[in-house]
């Protein structure tokens, strides 16, 4: 969304008009629900924490500033809401999350049944191996890896100097790399 | 894992280097250091696989599965609960005050105000039983 769009549009929002939150959300809910998926690990939860995070967005707009951007601003609203979520639910992976929310990039149309086979293998390992890993390193690799943030961005969401998120992605990497070997990933 | 990479590149260096956010003379000199090193190739060859196995994965929540619709009557709600139960509050106390001043028997007055005060609250007693289930209500999400 153009941001002078966006800001137009949230100005009306906080003069109360609804209907012109709709584009928000509709331009959100994707990013949002790939981040809120990450971090709960199943699409009932995330879809759960998306709206409240929403919600929230919309109860707090008033006190938003428009000279600032709204994506960190919100993505910061929705990280807050699902590690709420968390404290009050345990974290559920479930695999059906795989087929429901997530999808193989298409990889190469020679693939045999055996690649493609590893290739699932391998992202069941991935999202098995997230479950395990702390709210942090997670929330960190989500945003990183799922999201495609840059650091400048991730340390806006996560009120964090830059230097802090390049540090935390390597521990989280190497907490990730320490449990797929535990699943039996092999490194050269 | 047990190589220390602060030994030749820090690890906010390494990180950087991996996710394209080091400056040109940063990468040349990582670049060197890897070269001279088998043991960071090894580390960051394990980062990047990991990074690899990520770019494998795409989230892709389903289309026309938007949380608009919840979102709207969740936002719009309470505006409604508000004009609603102010304008009701106002309605009833016109009413009240309205039979008060009226003609009718001391009688007719006093019972008829029982039956709308046990009226009143009994619907208060089930509004406040539902609200305070509410919060633990399992099924509230649940839509047709």
């Amino acid at each position: 969304m153009l941001p002078d769009l966006e800001r137009e549009l949230l100005r009306k929002c906080q003069a109360g008009n609804s209907r012109f939150f709709e584009p928000i959300v509709r331009a959100y809910e994707r990013p949002g629900m790939r981040i809120a998926l990450g971090m709960m690990g199943n699409p009932d939860d995330a879809r759960d924490a998306l709206q409240d995070a929403f919600v929230k967005t919309w109860q707090n707009l008033s006190r938003f500033d428009l000279k600032r951007r709204f994506a960190p601003w919100f993505f910061q609203i929705l990280r807050n809401q699902c590690r709420d979520a968390l404290r009050s639910r345990k974290v559920r992976f479930n695999l059906e999350a795989l087929d429901q929310g997530l999808e193989m990039k298409p990889g190469n149309p020679e693939d045999g049944p055996e690649r493609r086979a590893e290739r699932r293998a391998a992202k069941e390992m991935l999202w098995k191996g997230l479950e395990r890993l702390s709210e942090d390193h997670r929330e960190i690799l989500v945003l990183k890896e799922i999201e495609g943030f840059r650091y400048g961005e991730i340390a806006r969401i996560l009120n964090i100097p830059e230097g802090t998120v390049a540090s935390r992605l390597f521990h989280a990497r190497r907490a990730l790399a320490t449990e797929l070997r535990a699943a039996g990933v092999t490194y050269p | 894992m047990d190589v220390r990479t602060q030994h030749t590149v820090s690890h906010e260096d390494l990180m950087r280097f991996l996710d394209g956010e080091a400056t040109p003379e940063e990468r040349a000199a990582i670049q060197g250091r890897l070269e001279a090193s088998s043991e960071l190739r090894r580390e960051f060859a394990i980062f990047r696989s990991i990074k690899e196995d990520f770019r494998d994965l795409s989230f892709a929540p389903q289309e026309g599965d938007s949380v608009w619709d919840r979102i709207r009557s969740r936002i719009t709600q309470p505006v409604g609960w508000t004009l609603a139960v102010s304008g009701l509050v106002g309605w009833i106390a016109y009413g009240i005050w309205t039979f008060a001043k009226s003609p009718s028997a001391i009688v007719v007055k006093l019972t008829t105000g029982a039956v709308v005060i046990g009226v009143l609250v009994l619907l208060a007693q089930v509004i406040w039983d539902r609200y305070r289930e509410y919060g633990s209500d399992p099924y509230r999400n649940v839509h047709r």
